[in-house]
């Protein structure tokens, strides 16, 4: 439990059985009444933020959650298999909770996971992936002005849309967030 | 860097701005290192010299002092032009009251009693509390034929930090002697107007009339709520919020601050009045229904959006019996509730059987004014030192 004053900005709490993280904190007290702290709170495992107000005297839960650092290792079956970097303890996580990030999912890949009750609900991974093109039509030399692109389809079978210059072969950082191409790099 | 660069100032000797940018100071002047502080002059045909070194220490050029002070934040803007500003504001709030007669007056921060309000939170200053409200002392000096007078004080309250809300703050008092509270209301606007047509203000209020609503218009208006004394329940179901235990006060509150609040200047600046009785011992109940005290608030947008609570005014309550009964209320309310219990100001309920003329008082938060004039998101931004500074 945790009382008003202790609802503050990353606090971890639960409401009707999920896990949110508090965004933003904002202490009120109107017309010198009650006071109350407004919150945007945000569903660990959804994303979906909303807003709620506590009075001072109210109490919260707290979520028991815990984030850990954890290397991606294997697929098996419906599931994908993470270490823990420290413990070497190993989770099977569901595909749901990863969804459409299975396709940024490389051998070895660092990512932090959030534990709820003791389970894997969420994985989180780097900003940005570096990735080897397996497939995609020859390069174009010298194009690299008019803004025209190709697919190009990488080692995870994932698919990305990449300037007309680049070529099978070469490795390419990805935006995860937004599953962009972002540039070549040297490997 | 923007290094203060009139004749006759100091500055530190680590760069001087010229035309082309900024130079280090001892490539100005041989006489200076870095590290050294010197005094810029200027000849009578404009050349630009630095005498020799005058400095007790060798200056960290810039410090974190500097870089507190100088650093521009999200808006372009350091916190040395919003204090420069707040300066300008306070003289000019200084003088519209000086320029009509009322005077002004310094009461002691640390008094006896803090007053018994329901929700109030007071410091402790050993055996005293440090004030939260000049009100009392304010009063005896009006029984005493004082007549209109204001003060800009500092006033404390515990527990009150956030983004609007520190535990120390500044407050803007005043009493108009002879005026009621629509009066009072007049004289906000007039502030207002008087400030913004005599300073360069970045984020300016419209120009005042500002609309009147009663709390129980609001309510009707922005909750949907046909009786704001329904039970808590009815409150909370007819404004659509989710039913929780909770004491009708506490719904009152709840509704207010959840439906009321962030509507209320979606128009501009508002002046909330009629507050129920119950939240407003210090002022008189009106009338013509007295179910309501004479309460206002005066609420502006707010720079981070939604409103920003500026000014809280009242008919003030004088029958010295009603005042005595209605603390005892609050103080019985502070019993039950487990809040710390503070003694009455005798002396202050004295002042009122002696006798006040009638008069109408405000508290104004003049951080908050400057704020929203600065365009600031957080009261840190127009205080020298908030309170994880110190």
């Amino acid at each position: 439990m945790a009382s008003m004053s202790d609802l503050k900005k990353n606090l971890k709490i639960l409401i009707d059985g999920d896990p949110y993280v508090v965004i933003e904190a904002q202490f009120v007290k109107p017309g010198k009444g009650t006071a109350f702290t407004k919150c945007r709170i945000k569903n660990l495992i959804t994303g979906s933020v909303l807003e709620r107000t506590w009075r001072s005297n109210e109490s919260v839960d707290l979520a028991d959650t815990e984030n850990r650092k954890m290397e991606y290792l294997y697929q098996e079956g419906e599931h994908f298999v993470f270490m823990d970097r420290e413990t070497y303890e190993q989770f099977h996580v569901e595909a749901e909770v990863l969804g459409d990030d299975t396709r940024w999912l490389i051998d070895n890949l660092v990512t932090d996971v959030l534990f709820f009750n003791g389970k894997p609900v969420g994985v989180e991974l780097p900003t940005f992936v570096e990735m080897q093109i397996v497939h995609c039509e020859p390069g174009v030399r010298g194009d690299t002005a008019t803004g025209a692109s190709k697919p190009a389809t990488l080692i995870t079978g994932a698919t990305v849309n990449v300037p007309l210059f680049v070529n099978e072969g070469e490795w390419l950082k990805i935006d995860t967030r937004t599953g962009e191409y972002v540039e070549r790099v040297k490997k | 860097m923007p290094t203060d660069l009139r004749p006759g100032r100091l500055i530190a000797g680590h760069l001087a701005q010229d035309a082309a940018g900024p130079v280090p100071l001892h490539e100005v002047s041989p006489d200076i290192a870095i590290g050294d502080w010197g005094l810029l002059r200027t000849d009578a045909v404009g050349r630009t010299s630095i005498s020799a070194t005058v400095q007790p220490t060798k200056t960290m050029f810039p410090g974190p002092e500097w870089r507190r002070l100088n650093t521009p934040d999200r808006s372009g803007r350091t916190r040395l032009e919003a204090l420069r500003f707040r300066a300008r504001i306070l003289r000019r709030v200084r003088e519209f009251f000086d320029v009509r007669g009322s005077f002004e007056v310094e009461t002691p921060l640390r008094v006896p009693s803090p007053g018994v309000e329901t929700h109030l939170s007071a410091l402790r200053s050993d055996d005293w509390y440090l004030s939260p409200s000049p009100e009392f002392q304010m009063k005896r000096l009006l029984a005493g034929g004082a007549g209109s007078i204001y003060q800009i004080c500092r006033a404390f309250r515990r527990d009150e930090t956030g983004a609007r809300h520190n535990p120390e703050f500044t407050m803007l008092e005043w009493y108009s002697v002879g005026a009621d509270a629509e009066q009072l209301r007049v004289e906000v606007e007039e502030l207002i107007a008087w400030v913004q047509a005599r300073e360069d203000v970045p984020a300016p209020l419209p120009p005042p009339p500002y609309p009147r609503l009663t709390m129980d218009g609001a309510f009707a208006r922005f909750a949907g709520v046909d009786d704001l004394f329904a039970a808590p329940e009815t409150l909370l179901a007819q404004a659509g919020l989710a039913p929780r235990p909770m004491t009708w006060e506490e719904a009152f509150f709840t509704v207010l601050v959840e439906k009321i609040e962030p509507r209320l200047c979606e128009d501009g600046p508002v002046f909330l009045t009629a507050w129920p009785a119950p939240m407003a011992s210090l002022a008189r109940l009106l009338p013509e229904d007295p179910r309501f005290a004479d309460r206002f608030e005066f609420y502006a947008p707010s720079p981070a959006g939604g409103e920003l609570e500026l000014a809280n005014g009242f008919g003030e309550l004088l029958d010295a019996d009603l005042q005595r009964a209605r603390s005892l209320e609050d103080l019985a309310w502070r019993r039950a509730h487990g809040a710390p219990e503070y003694p009455l100001d005798e002396k202050f309920l004295q002042a009122l059987a002696e006798g006040c003329p009638p008069v109408s008082g405000i508290a104004l938060g003049l951080d908050r004014l400057v704020m929203l004039w600065w365009g600031a998101a957080h009261i840190r931004q127009v205080l020298t030192f908030a309170g994880d500074e110190l």
